[in-house]
């Protein structure tokens, strides 16, 4: 049988077993990214306390003049890469279907990231993001990005597609997609520059 | 949390990850990073290993994700040759090397998605649903992906002499 065949070919093309593992210096790290994560999403949910405790305060005094705050969404300070929903998959080679990307919360779009987000974009780079919708369109895509009083508007007059999308500071960036009578939305990192 | 289980964890998983990233073509040494990164990624977010149904294939889908970071960011992996290069007369080289090399030579040349497939299925031995978990792929594209590669793998020159597939067979 071929598959025994190249069952073995692996398991010798493999190579030989490496060294033992070096388990304590694993775990360390292991532990040392874990709580850098943990830290991450501390300070994202302060960060939203924070914001819905100054929308309160704002909302009891209201005389006071407008909130200057949303609720702020919490993100993954990194998107993973992951397997491209089927849909999402044209224009790619199969060898490229990995890719960090981010679904909307009504699954009728994906944001395709390369490489990570950073704002301010510093000079000579920009933050590229690649708009999928699951349903093929070519009318206007528009975007907008909001995080607290800031707001970036794009319009990709041919539908979606490559775009560059550049936000004033770092953080947790909701963004609010309308397509034809399609909408969406989705929270994308941007580090600091 | 348990730092036992976590250690246990590492220890039975480091060496098959290495292994399993030299077969994607990691030269040895980034094999071994490429373990160790996959192995703290998970260790960062144990909770979720072990809630997994299957850890193994968790941490095999971490290894592979990884590996497709570094070959976007900076690795390139092993440079494929048109032919595997001619064993100098009278070197005789060992067995396993000569496997290696011809080995190496055909899965550059199945390309990044079949090459995944071929080393979960035959390497890792995991079994078609869950290699299709690992990649976040249906069951049938695994299947046709598997046989696609072993019909290339069976008609790869490289291999001529090492595959028992019937000679009728190759295409």
């Amino acid at each position: 049988m071929i598959e025994d065949d190249v069952r073995h070919l692996l398991a010798t093309a493999a190579g030989p077993e490496p060294g033992p593992a070096p388990v304590e210096q694993i775990v360390g790290a292991g532990r040392r990214r874990a709580r850098r994560v943990r830290f991450a999403q501390v300070t994202g949910t302060v960060a939203a306390v924070a914001a819905v405790a100054a929308d309160i305060w704002w909302g009891v005094h209201p005389q006071s003049g407008p909130s200057l705050f949303a609720a702020a969404p919490t993100c993954p300070a990194v998107v993973p890469a992951a397997a491209l929903p089927e849909w999402a998959r044209a224009g790619f080679s199969e060898a490229g279907m990995t890719m960090p990307y981010v679904l909307g919360e009504r699954s009728e779009v994906v944001a395709i990231l390369w490489p990570d987000l950073v704002a301010p974009a510093p000079e000579g780079r920009n933050n590229k993001i690649r708009w999928v919708v699951r349903e093929h369109t070519t009318e206007p895509f528009t975007v907008t990005a909001r995080l607290g009083t800031a707001t970036v508007t794009t319009t990709m007059q041919r539908g979606p597609g490559p775009s560059t999308i550049d936000v004033p500071g770092p953080g947790c960036w909701t963004f609010d997609l309308r397509w034809g009578t399609h909408q969406d939305t989705l929270v994308l990192p941007y580090g600091a520059g | 949390m348990s730092g036992v289980q976590q250690g246990q964890f590492v220890a039975a998983r480091f060496g098959p990850l290495v292994r399993a990233a030299r077969l994607q073509g990691c030269p040895p040494a980034d094999a071994e990073d490429a373990a160790q990164d996959a192995l703290i990624r998970c260790l960062a977010t144990w909770s979720r290993v072990a809630a997994a149904d299957d850890p193994e294939a968790y941490a095999y889908r971490v290894l592979i994700n990884g590996l497709a970071r570094r070959g976007r960011r900076r690795w390139r992996g092993e440079v494929p040759w048109a032919s595997p290069p001619e064993t100098p007369p009278g070197a005789g080289p060992e067995d396993a090397v000569v496997v290696r090399t011809a080995v190496a030579a055909a899965l550059d040349r199945l390309g990044t998605d079949h090459r995944q497939v071929v080393v979960l299925r035959f390497f890792a031995d995991l079994s078609e649903r869950r290699t299709a978990a690992v990649l976040g792929l249906v069951e049938g594209t695994v299947k046709s992906r598997t046989a696609r590669a072993l019909a290339r793998l069976a008609a790869d020159p490289a291999l001529a002499d090492m595959l028992s597939w019937p000679e009728e067979d190759r295409r």
